[in-house]
């Protein structure tokens, strides 16, 4: 399989809410430290985690997560 | 998704890296220990078999859950198995005559039976951990 890397909006739409990435970890339930991550490109979610992350920031699934190059 | 021990997909997922990582280290390192005890010390085999019967465990118990959980490696049909259980019994019969030479035929049961038993229930028990899975998986597809 094709080694592809993906970017992601999270921080923006994150803040956008007015969220810290403490509240945005309780609301999805994992750490802060894996929000960090996926916010810094350095972690890949599940689809589980990302479909729960957009309903949070009430975003769609392509607005938050997309593969590199491909958006 | 979190509970009270912080663990959530990531920390589950580095865990599940790092038991990965460490099983297949202890793995080598109980089998180095077998060889250097054999070999180098001298020890007698049968003084090892506490080692062996945990190796033997660890590795057979990991490949077996694998090929069920993953469900996708090839079931082997009647000569596929017979011409596997050929090869191997080939190789273990081969490599302990060059080692050890003929054994006395009164002493089969350490000696023969194992060498031509122990392929056959390696061959069975993989095609029937991979029977397993394959069927698991087909079972998931279709519910």
């Amino acid at each position: 399989m094709e080694d592809l890397e993906f970017e992601n909006s999270l921080k923006l739409a994150r803040v956008e809410q007015g969220m810290t990435q403490s509240e945005l970890s309780e609301l999805a339930g994992v750490t802060r430290q894996t929000i960090g991550l996926i916010e810094a490109g350095r972690y890949n979610p599940t689809l589980k985690l990302c479909l729960l992350l957009a309903r949070i920031t009430g975003k769609s699934l392509d607005e938050l997560f997309w593969i590199k190059g491909g958006k | 998704m979190l509970n009270r021990f912080n663990v959530d997909e990531r920390s589950r997922q580095t865990a599940t890296r790092t038991a990965y990582f460490f099983l297949h280290i202890t793995q080598l390192l109980l089998a180095g220990v077998l060889f250097y005890r054999l070999y180098v010390l001298g020890q007698p085999d049968g003084e090892l078999r506490d080692i062996q019967v945990v190796l033997a465990i660890s590795i057979f118990g990991y490949m077996g859950t694998q090929l069920y959980l993953g469900g996708i490696l090839p079931v082997p049909n009647l000569k596929g198995a017979l011409i596997a259980y050929g090869i191997l019994a080939g190789l273990v019969t081969g490599v302990s005559l060059i080692a050890y030479g003929i054994p006395p035929l009164s002493d089969w049961a350490n000696t023969w039976l194992p060498a031509l038993l122990g392929p056959a229930i390696m061959v069975g028990l993989y095609s029937l951990f991979a029977w397993l899975g394959k069927r698991r998986i087909e079972r998931q597809i279709e519910e």
